[in-house]
């Protein structure tokens, strides 16, 4: 009987222990704040808006854009995207979207502001494949579908940039981004002296 | 009957130490928000300030987020570097927990915006971001 009472003992002082076990302080969080900022730094979770036209140019079919601007906002968009206003991710269970491992979805909104919120509780959630748009539609507009041609001091590589940015110009928005005709101006034809006859000789 | 009693209380013994054990070498969150309480505190909170509206403010601490070689460059007067990869790092931590305000500064906003939220989620206050213009 003594051995029974102290093992009943025992299993209840174990049972007490166990549920006084430091827990999450916040259940529904699944990161730490430590895993939260490794993702924070991680280069991955990042697109540029060059990245972002090589994919949809290439047809990439992972690729699901989230536009998280409000309802009444969402004119323009990027080609393909749909909406979900950022004030409704939670009250209308958008969880299924952000939650899933096939799509790759990269957030946006107008700028990074929003875009980062969201980023930040999808991922503290432990969601999987969510991407920030670096600069947002802001960006996407003065970069993509209307790229600066650059000073003529510039480097090479902002020349190639440039080429690169008017054909997704072009591919996204049509002849509308065709750069203006001033910027080429067309070489003058090269003169050729007229071949004089040939004079002289042995008579 | 009282060797049987006596097994099943080592195992019981060992089933308990072993959870003790593996429960005590996960890291824990810290964070005093949940998802939606931070979710519900980013759309009702207007913590981004404008660098004219820095200037009427009496007392605040500066805070550059970006890493020390781009601080060393070029930084504005009075702020202090703290990287972002340094955020969570104690030897902070008494600065975040003061009152005066905190304003993030960070020529990539995504990541004043970030540190915002994650400081906020851990429970810290007075904490804001300054919108950098063109010719900042």
């Amino acid at each position: 009987m003594n051995t029974r009472l102290t093992l009943s003992t025992i299993i209840l002082a174990l049972g007490t222990v166990a549920a006084m076990l430091p827990g999450k302080e916040n259940d529904s969080v699944m990161l730490n704040e430590r895993q939260v900022l490794q993702e924070m730094l991680l280069d991955a979770n990042y697109f540029s808006v060059d990245e972002l036209a090589h994919l949809l140019i290439s047809g990439d079919p992972s690729i699901q854009l989230i536009d998280i601007r409000p309802a009444a906002d969402f004119k323009e968009p990027i080609r393909g995207a749909i909406n979900v206003p950022f004030d409704s991710i939670f009250t209308d269970n958008f969880a299924y979207l952000f939650d899933q491992g096939v799509m790759k979805n990269i957030l946006y909104s107008d700028d990074d502001h929003t875009a980062a919120q969201l980023w930040m509780i999808t991922t503290q959630l432990g969601y999987q494949n969510n991407y920030l748009l670096k600069g947002g539609l802001t960006e996407w507009k003065s970069s993509i579908l209307d790229p600066k041609y650059p000073e003529s001091t510039a480097p090479k590589e902002a020349f190639d940039l440039y080429q690169r940015r008017a054909a997704a110009s072009q591919y996204f928005t049509g002849a509308r981004a065709l750069p203006p005709t001033d910027l080429f101006k067309p070489l003058s034809p090269i003169k050729r002296k007229k071949k004089k006859k040939v004079e002289g000789g042995c008579s | 009957m009282r060797s049987t009693i006596l097994t099943l209380g080592i195992i019981m013994v060992a089933f308990f130490a072993l959870l003790i054990i593996v429960t005590s070498g996960v890291e824990k969150s810290s964070f005093k928000h949940s998802a939606q309480e931070m979710h519900r505190l980013a759309t009702t909170t207007d913590y981004v300030i404008l660098p004219s509206e820095l200037a009427k403010m009496p007392e605040y601490r500066l805070i550059d987020l970006r890493k020390p070689k781009a601080f060393i460059i070029a930084h504005k007067d009075g702020a202090l570097n703290i990287p972002v990869s340094n955020i969570l790092d104690d030897e902070f931590k008494m600065l975040f927990a003061s009152a005066v305000p905190k304003v993030f500064l960070a020529h990539d906003p995504i990541h004043a915006h970030e540190t915002w939220m994650l400081l906020s989620q851990l429970g810290y206050q007075n904490l804001l971001v300054m919108e950098l213009l063109e010719e900042d």
